[in-house]
C-alpha cells in the first residue's frame, strides 16, 4: 500500500475493513470515487456520516428506525407506526437484517420483535443479555394473541425458541415456530423470499 | 492435487465468517479435533446442507492447506441428525455441556477414535433416551480416562498413603494434584474438596463402569451432586477455563 498517495492509502485501508471487501476492490472502489463528479463522492461521504446518527433502534420492536430528531433519539419505526398492521401478532427474529427479510417475503402483517441476539449455551449468552424482558412486557400490555418465533434454524435459534414457549405460554399466549422445512444451520438474512414466506405460513404451535 | 481426507466427524462449533463462510471445528474419528473453513456455508444450501451445526454426525472430507491451520471443507455429508436432541432445553443443554466439555480435553490434530466413539454413544444416549445426573456423571468420567486425565483415587498423591488404611476417614481431592489426598497433605493445597469415604467409594465404582450405566441404577442425587462438583472443578482445571454451558445445565436441568 505505501505505493498510494496517503489519501487514497488511507480510504483504500478504510474501504477494506468491510465485509467482503479486499484489497483489490478497495482500490477499484477508491478509483472510481476518484474519477467520479465531485457531487458524487461529497454525497456518499455525506450519508455514510448520517447513517449513525440517523439510524437507531425503534422503541418499541428494536428494529432499525429513523432518528426523530425532536424526540431525543426515542423513535418507533415503519412498521409500529403503520395503523394496517395486525396488533395482536408479534413476529420475533434475532437480527434487524431478519426483520427485513421477513418484510419482503410480504407473508407477514403483524408487529416485531427484534431479540437482538440469540441464547447460546456454547457461548455461555443466557437469556438475560437479550430483549426478551420488552418481549413479556408488550405481551403483558395486552392486545397479543400469537408469537411466531422466526429465529434462525440453528442448535441457538431452537434453544432461543424453547426458551421463548416456556416463558409465554403461562401468559396465555399462542406460540408457534415458523416450519422446520428451513434448511438447518441456515439464516433467514440468506433464505429466499419463497421459502421464508412458505415457512411462515407451515408454522406451528410449539 | 491436495490429498482429501475422508472421516466421520461430529460439528463441535461452528463461527460465521465474513459474508458467506464459516469456520466449523469438528471432532473426527481419524484425525482428531479439527477445524476448517467451509466457503460459502452461510448462502449454499446445496453442499453444505443441514449438515454444519453443534451435535451433528457427518461425514467429512476435507483438504489441508499449506501455510494455514485451517483445514478446507470439501463436503460435509449428514450422516445422522439427533433430531431429538433440538426438542428440549434440557437436552440441549446437555448436549451443549458434553460437546463443549469434549472439546476442552481434546487437543487439535490429536487422534483418538475412542473419544469419538464416547461423544458419538454420549450424543445418541442423550438422542433416544432421557437424561439423568448419573448419565452425566458417567460421561464426564469416562471422558476424563480417555483423554488421559483420569482422577487418581487409590493412594494419597503426594505420601502414597493408601486409601484403604483405616486411620483415614476423610479424604480430599485436590484438581492440582489430579486425584485425592490424605488429610496432612490436603492441608498444603489451598483449593481441596472433601469427601466423604462412602462418596468417594461411589466416585470409584462410577470410575471403573466400563460403559454409561442404564438410568435406573443410580447413586443418591446429593452423593452425585457431590461428586459432579469435583468432577466439574477438575474438568475446568484441565480446560483452564469456565465451562460456558454448565449455567444452562443447571438452569435448565436437574444437574
Ligand atoms: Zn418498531
Ligand atoms: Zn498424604
Amino acid at each position: 500500500m505505501t505505493t498510494y498517495p496517503t489519501p487514497l492509502a488511507r480510504l483504500i485501508q478504510e474501504l477494506s475493513k468491510l465485509p467482503g471487501i479486499g484489497e483489490k476492490t478497495a482500490a477499484r472502489l477508491a478509483f472510481h470515487m476518484l474519477k467520479g463528479t465531485r457531487e458524487d463522492v461529497i454525497n456518499l461521504a455525506d450519508s455514510i456520516a448520517k447513517l449513525r446518527q440517523e439510524i437507531g433502534l425503534c422503541r418499541q420492536c428494536f428494529g432499525f428506525s429513523e432518528v426523530n430528531p425532536q424526540s431525543d433519539g426515542e423513535t418507533l419505526c415503519t412498521v409500529c407506526r403503520n395503523p394496517e398492521r395486525a396488533k395482536d401478532t408479534i413476529c420475533v427474529v434475532e437480527e434487524p437484517a431478519d426483520l427485513i427479510a421477513v418484510e419482503k417475503s410480504q407473508e407477514f402483517k403483524g408487529l416485531y420483535h427484534v431479540l437482538q441476539g440469540t441464547i447460546s449455551p456454547l457461548d455461555g449468552i443466557g437469556p438475560d443479555a437479550l430483549r426478551i424482558r420488552e418481549l413479556l412486557d408488550r405481551i403483558r400490555g395486552g392486545s397479543v394473541r400469537e408469537v411466531i418465533v422466526a429465529t434462525n434454524p440453528t442448535m441457538d435459534g431452537e434453544a432461543t425458541a424453547l426458551y421463548l414457549s416456556k416463558v409465554i405460554k403461562p401468559l396465555g399466549v399462542a406460540v408457534t415456530r415458523i416450519a422446520r422445512g428451513l434448511p438447518m444451520g441456515g439464516d433467514l438474512e440468506y433464505i429466499d423470499a419463497v421459502t421464508l414466506g412458505k415457512a411462515l405460513e407451515g408454522r406451528r404451535e410449539i | 492435487m491436495l490429498l482429501c481426507h475422508v472421516t466421520p466427524a461430529i460439528v463441535l462449533r461452528t463461527w460465521p465468517f465474513g459474508e458467506s463462510d464459516k469456520i466449523v471445528s469438528f471432532l473426527t474419528e481419524s484425525h482428531g479435533k479439527l477445524t476448517g473453513i467451509a466457503k460459502g456455508a452461510k448462502r449454499s444450501r446445496k453442499r453444505f446442507v443441514n449438515s454444519l451445526e453443534p451435535f451433528s454426525l457427518v461425514n467429512l472430507r476435507f483438504q489441508d492447506r499449506a501455510h494455514s491451520n485451517l483445514a478446507f471443507i470439501v463436503a460435509a455429508d449428514l450422516a445422522f441428525g439427533f433430531k431429538h436432541l433440538l426438542t428440549s432445553l434440557e437436552k440441549i443443554s446437555f448436549a451443549a455441556y458434553l460437546v463443549e466439555i469434549t472439546d476442552g480435553l481434546i487437543g487439535e490434530r490429536e487422534e483418538n477414535r475412542l473419544v469419538f466413539r464416547h461423544l458419538k454413544d454420549g450424543l445418541t444416549h442423550l438422542d433416544e433416551q432421557s437424561t439423568s445426573l448419573t448419565f452425566l456423571t458417567s460421561f464426564e468420567l469416562k471422558l476424563l480416562k480417555l483423554a488421559g486425565y483420569q482422577p487418581l483415587l487409590d493412594s494419597c498423591r503426594r505420601c502414597g498413603r493408601e486409601r484403604w488404611d483405616q486411620c483415614q476417614t476423610r479424604w480430599h481431592f485436590s484438581p492440582r494434584d489430579g486425584g485425592i489426598l490424605c488429610e496432612f497433605c490436603s492441608r498444603l493445597r489451598k483449593e481441596i474438596f472433601s469427601l466423604s469415604t462412602a462418596t468417594l467409594e461411589i466416585l470409584t465404582n462410577l470410575q471403573q463402569e466400563k460403559s454409561l450405566p442404564p438410568s435406573d441404577v443410580s447413586p443418591p442425587t446429593g452423593v452425585l451432586k457431590e461428586i459432579r462438583s469435583v468432577v466439574v472443578r477438575f474438568i475446568e482445571f484441565h480446560m483452564e477455563r469456565e465451562i460456558k454451558s454448565a449455567v444452562f445445565l443447571r438452569q435448565f436441568s436437574l444437574a
